[in-house]
C-alpha cells in the first residue's frame, strides 16, 4: 500500500507563495486562433494584461499540442486533444487571486478561454473561477528563491539598490551635508 | 539578408523561442513521460526532506531560478463531451521553470552541477539522457520544450541574484535608513562608508 | 591515456588555429574577397590552396616569409556552391552570422550593422596573411589581389593589422598570452591554461572544444564517447569557427576617463586603477598575485597564468568586473569552475591603426583598434556565451545588469572596485563612453586542408 506523501503538505506553496496551474482543452481546430488570440495580449511593447493583477511575479500561456512519447514508453499515451496550459506564481492564496483574474480580466479572459471545451460563456467571473478550479493540476514541489517577498516587495528593494547604487558612484564628488540630502531624498528614511 | 540564414529557427539572445522570454526573464517548459515506479518515487522526492532539499539549496546557491515547479499529473481533467474522455497509462511529469540567464548556460549548470538532482527528478522518465554529457541533455530539452504564447514577468530587468541581493541590502540598510535623518552630516557621511563597505556584494 | 588523448592532424588543420603567429609575424593582413559565381571561385581557391598553412611544426628556423590562412562566410560557402544540405549542418549562428545576430551581441547604436564599415557587412571569404615583415607581406598582397582580379572576384575590405611595442593593444596593456591549454597541442601550457583541479593542479582541455571533429569535455563524461556536432563530413574534420570583429578603440577617451576618476581614488593613483579595470597590470602582471605592485613580470614563464580567484572571493584585489576575471572566470563561480570551463576561446587578435602618442588626451580622428579573433567549436557556447553573459552583463558575477567597463557596450554600466580591506569602502567608477565601439565582422568557417580541397572541388557532399 502507498502512501501519498504529497498530501501531508500543500505543493502549491512555498513561503507565502502559491502556484497555480489549469489544463484545459482546447476546442477542435481552435489551436492557432488561440496562439493568435495570445500572442496579441500585450504585443509590441504593451503592457501584459497580467501587468492589472499585482500580485503575479510570473505567468504564462502554453499551447500545448499533447504528451511527450518516447520511443521507449511503447505506444503514445495522449492527452485526448490539444489542451491550454495556464500557470502562475502569485502572492498569498490561489482562490482570490483566481477571482481577481476572472474579474479584473475579465476582456483577456473572454477571449482565451472561449477556445476551450465547455469552458462558461461568457468566460469570466464566478463560473470561469470554477472552470479553472475544476482543471487544476496540483503541484508536487514549488521552489522560490525569495518565497516570503511580495512583488511589491521586490519592486520596493530594487528600486532601493538603484537609488543607493547611483548615489555610491556620485558620493566621492559630494559634501557630507549634499550626501545626507540626497541620501533622505532618494533612498529614503524611515 | 542573409541567404543562409533562412536555413535556421529563429532563436532569441539566450537560445531561446522569443515567446519563453519577457526582458532578463526566461521561461522553460517541458513534459515527459513517467514510468511506473516514478509514479511512487516522484511523490517521495517531492516530500522528503532529505532528499530534494539538497537540490534545493543548490539552485538557491545558483541563483538563476526565480520560480519553478514540478507536477505529476495522473489524469487529464474532463469537462464532457466533446472533450475525450481519457485514461493515461503513464504518468506525466511537468516541469517549469522562471529564470534568467542563456538558455545554454542554464542547462550547463543543471547538467555539471545538478547531475544528482537531475537525476532523482527526471531518472524515472523514458527517454531522458543522463544529465551529463550535456550535448544528448540539450537535445532533449531542445526537442520537448513547448514555447509559451504568453510569458509575463512582474519585474523584467530584474533577476533572481538582483532580487536577492537587493533584500540583503535591504536588511543591511534598515539600521542607517532609520537613524539617517537624525545624524550630524559628517557621522552620517562616516556611518555611510561603512555601510557601503559591508554592502559592496549587494549593490 | 585518457579516452581523450587523440593525436591531433596537425598536417591537415590550418596553422593560424593553434600556433600564436603574432609571436612570429609583424603583419597581419585580413583580406575579404567576394565571389561572383561558383566556378571563378572555385579556381581562385585552387590557385591558393597550396599557399595555405597547415600547423605541422616548422623545421628548425625557417618559416615561411608569408602565411596564407582561408576562411569562409556561411554565404561565401554557399556561394562556392556548398549545397543547401551540408550547410544545414553547421551551426545556426553561424548560418544567421554575426550581422543577424548584433542585438545578442549588443552591437546596437553606433556599434549597429548600418555604421559598420561597408565592405565588412556581408564578407564571403578571408584571406589572413601574416609576413614577417612589410616586405614579405606587400609581396603577398600583391600576388592575392592578382590572383583575385584574374578569376573575376572582387576584394571587398583589407584591414592590415600589426603588433605594437611590447605586445600591448591601444589602451596600453600587454595583451594576448592568456591563452587555454589544449591536450595534444599545448600540455605544457595547462597549468594557468587549463582547468583548475583540487590541490593546485590543473589540466589542458579536451582538443574537440577547439578543433572540430575531436572529443570535446562533453565526449569525456559520456560513456559512449559521442563527438560533439559538426558540419558533414569531410568539412567536420579539423576545422573550426572563428570570430572576426574590427573594434575600434577610442584611446583619448579611455586616458581622459580614466585619468578624471583617478583623481578620487586611492591618493590618485591612475596605474593601479587601469589595472582594477583590467585585472592586470599594464605589463600583464595578474592582480590576484600582485595585488599592490606589478614587480618584474614574464608573461611567458611557465605557471605565469596559474592564478585563482577563490582566495580574492570578494574582489579586494582583482574585482569581480575586471575585465579577465569576467572573460576568464577561472574558479570564480564557484561549483569548481565547472560554470566555465566550457566556455574558452583561442585568441589571435591583432591591433590596427596607428598607437595615440603618449600623453595625448585629445581624440586626432584616426582609426585604431583591436581585430578581435577568435577560434572556437561552438561560437554561441564558447564566444558568445563571454560576449553576451559575461561581458555584456554582469549578473553571473552578482554584478546586476554592469558591462565590462574596459569594452562599455551600449548602456554603459558602472564599475565597482572594491576596497582593498574589509574596512575600506568600495569605489564606484561611473558608466562611461563607451570606449570600444563595434566597425563589423563575422562568423566564419575554417576548414581542414582536406575539406578546403573539398570546397575548391566543388564536391562536398
Ligand atoms: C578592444 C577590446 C578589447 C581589449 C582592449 C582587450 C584587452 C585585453 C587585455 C589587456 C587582456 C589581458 C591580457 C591577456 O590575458 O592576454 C585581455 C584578456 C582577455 N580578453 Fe580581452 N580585450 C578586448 C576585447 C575582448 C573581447 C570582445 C573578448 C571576448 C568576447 C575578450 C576576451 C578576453 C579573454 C578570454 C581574455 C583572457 C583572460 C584569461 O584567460 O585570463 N576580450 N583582453
Amino acid at each position: 500500500m502507498l502512501l501519498d506523501l504529497t498530501a501531508l503538505r500543500d505543493g502549491n506553496r512555498c513561503g507565502q507563495a502559491s502556484a497555480f496551474m489549469a489544463l484545459t482543452p482546447i476546442k477542435a481546430g481552435h489551436e492557432d486562433l488561440l496562439r493568435a488570440d495570445l500572442e496579441a495580449l500585450g504585443a509590441g511593447d504593451g503592457p501584459s494584461p497580467l501587468a492589472r493583477l499585482p500580485r503575479t511575479h510570473f505567468g504564462r500561456w502554453v499551447v500545448c499540442e499533447d504528451f511527450v512519447t518516447d520511443p521507449s514508453q511503447g505506444g503514445a499515451d495522449t492527452m485526448g486533444c490539444p489542451h491550454l496550459i495556464f500557470t502562475c506564481c502569485i502572492d498569498g492564496d490561489i482562490q482570490s487571486y483566481l477571482e481577481e483574474l476572472c474579474a479584473e480580466l475579465a476582456p483577456e479572459t473572454r477571449m482565451i478561454w472561449r477556445h476551450c471545451i465547455n469552458a462558461p460563456d461568457p468566460a469570466e467571473g464566478a463560473d470561469l473561477v470554477r472552470y479553472l478550479r475544476h482543471n487544476q493540476i496540483d503541484t508536487g514541489l514549488f521552489y522560490s528563491a525569495y518565497p516570503n517577498t511580495t512583488v511589491g516587495e521586490v519592486r520596493r528593494v530594487l528600486r532601493q539598490q538603484a537609488a543607493l547604487r547611483a548615489l555610491a558612484v556620485d558620493a566621492p564628488m559630494l559634501t557630507a551635508e549634499e550626501l545626507q540630502r540626497r541620501f533622505l531624498a532618494e533612498v529614503g528614511g524611515s | 539578408m542573409n541567404a543562409t540564414a533562412s536555413l535556421t529557427t529563429p532563436t532569441t539572445a539566450t537560445g531561446t523561442r522569443p515567446g519563453n522570454r519577457d526582458g532578463y526573464a526566461i521561461a522553460i517548459t517541458v513534459f515527459s513521460t513517467v514510468k511506473w515506479w516514478g509514479r511512487a518515487a516522484l511523490p517521495v522526492v517531492f516530500t522528503v526532506p532529505k532528499i530534494a532539499p539538497q537540490t534545493i539549496s543548490t539552485l538557491q546557491r545558483l541563483s538563476f531560478i526565480h520560480f519553478a515547479r514540478w507536477s505529476l499529473i495522473r489524469e487529464i481533467p474532463y469537462n464532457g463531451a466533446p472533450q475525450p474522455e481519457i485514461k493515461l497509462r503513464h504518468p506525466h511529469l511537468y516541469f517549469e521553470s522562471n529564470f534568467n540567464g542563456g538558455w545554454e548556460e542554464y542547462i550547463d549548470a543543471f547538467s555539471h552541477i545538478l547531475t544528482r538532482g537531475m537525476w532523482l527528478f527526471w531518472g524515472s522518465s523514458y527517454g531522458f539522457p543522463k544529465a551529463l554529457p550535456t550535448g544528448p541533455f540539450k537535445a532533449y530539452i531542445k526537442a520537448n520544450e513547448m514555447e509559451a504564447s504568453h510569458f509575463y514577468s512582474a519585474y523584467p530587468q530584474a533577476t533572481a541574484t538582483q532580487i536577492t541581493r537587493a533584500l540583503e541590502l535591504d536588511e543591511l540598510l534598515a539600521d542607517l535608513r532609520a537613524r539617517a535623518a537624525d545624524m550630524p552630516p559628517d557621522e552620517f557621511a562616516a556611518a555611510f562608508g561603512t555601510l557601503m563597505a559591508e554592502a559592496q556584494r549587494c549593490c | 591515456m585518457t579516452a581523450t588523448a587523440t593525436a591531433l592532424d596537425l598536417g591537415d588543420i590550418q596553422g593560424d588555429i593553434l600556433r600564436a603567429y603574432g609571436n612570429a609575424y609583424g603583419r597581419t593582413s585580413y583580406v575579404f574577397v567576394t565571389i561572383r559565381d561558383p566556378t571563378g571561385g572555385r579556381d581562385w581557391l585552387r590557385a591558393i590552396a597550396d599557399r595555405v598553412m597547415n600547423a605541422a611544426p616548422w623545421p628548425g628556423a625557417e618559416k615561411p616569409s608569408c602565411a596564407w590562412n582561408v576562411a569562409f562566410s556561411a554565404p561565401g560557402l554557399a556561394a562556392l556552391g556548398v549545397p543547401e544540405r551540408v550547410l544545414r549542418t553547421f551551426s545556426d549562428e553561424f548560418l544567421e552570422g554575426m550581422e543577424l545576430r548584433a542585438k545578442v551581441l549588443g552591437d546596437t547604436g553606433s556599434s549597429s550593422p548600418e555604421q559598420w564599415d561597408g565592405g565588412l557587412r556581408h564578407p564571403h571569404v578571408l584571406v589572413t596573411l601574416n609576413g614577417l615583415g612589410e616586405r614579405e607581406l606587400e609581396a603577398a598582397l600583391t600576388e592575392l589581389r592578382t590572383e583575385v582580379v584574374r578569376h573575376g572576384l572582387e576584394i571587398a575590405h583589407e584591414e592590415h593589422a600589426h603588433t605594437l611595442d611590447g605586445a600591448r593593444e591601444h589602451f596600453g596593456f600587454a595583451d594576448g598570452f592568456a591563452q587555454p591549454a589544449i591536450e595534444g597541442a599545448s600540455d605544457d601550457r595547462a597549468e594557468g591554461g587549463g582547468v583548475p583541479l583540487r590541490a593546485g593542479r590543473w589540466r589542458a582541455l579536451a582538443p574537440g572544444e577547439f578543433i572540430l571533429g575531436y572529443p570535446d569535455e562533453d565526449t569525456r563524461v559520456d560513456p559512449q564517447g559521442r563527438l560533439p556536432s559538426a558540419p558533414a563530413s569531410p568539412l567536420g574534420r579539423n576545422g573550426t569557427y572563428m570570430v572576426w570583429r574590427k573594434l575600434r578603440q577610442d584611446v583619448a577617451l579611455f586616458r581622459r576617463t580614466v585619468a578624471a576618476a583617478a583623481a578620487r581614488y586611492a591618493g590618485g593613483d591612475e596605474r593601479l586603477l587601469r589595472a582594477k579595470v583590467v585585472g592586470r597590470w599594464e605589463d600583464g602582471a595578474p592582480l590576484v598575485s600582485h595585488p599592490i605592485d606589478p614587480g618584474t613580470f614574464d608573461a611567458t614563464a611557465p605557471g605565469a597564468n596559474a592564478f585563482l580567484y577563490g582566495d580574492d572571493e570578494d574582489g579586494r584585489r582583482c574585482p569581480l568586473g575586471a575585465h579577465v576575471r569576467r572573460s576568464n572566470p577561472r574558479d570564480a563561480l564557484g561549483f569548481e569552475g565547472r560554470l566555465s570551463f566550457r566556455h574558452r576561446i583561442i585568441r589571435r587578435g591583432m591591433p590596427y591603426g596607428e598607437p595615440l602618442a603618449e600623453g595625448v588626451l585629445e581624440d586626432d580622428g584616426a582609426d585604431r583598434g583591436l581585430v578581435f579573433v577568435c577560434f572556437n567549436a561552438s561560437i554561441s557556447r564558447q564566444f558568445e556565451g563571454i560576449q553576451v553573459q559575461w561581458l555584456n552583463d554582469g549578473n553571473v558575477f552578482g554584478l546586476g545588469h554592469d558591462t565590462d567597463w574596459l569594452l562599455g557596450g551600449q548602456n554603459g554600466g558602472s564599475m565597482v572596485v572594491p576596497g582593498a580591506t574589509g574596512d575600506d569602502p568600495p569605489f564606484y567608477l561611473a558608466p562611461q563612453g563607451p570606449f570600444v565601439t563595434t566597425r563589423g565582422g563575422d562568423y566564419l568557417f575554417v576548414p581542414g586542408l582536406t575539406a578546403l580541397g573539398a570546397i575548391a572541388d566543388g564536391v562536398t557532399g
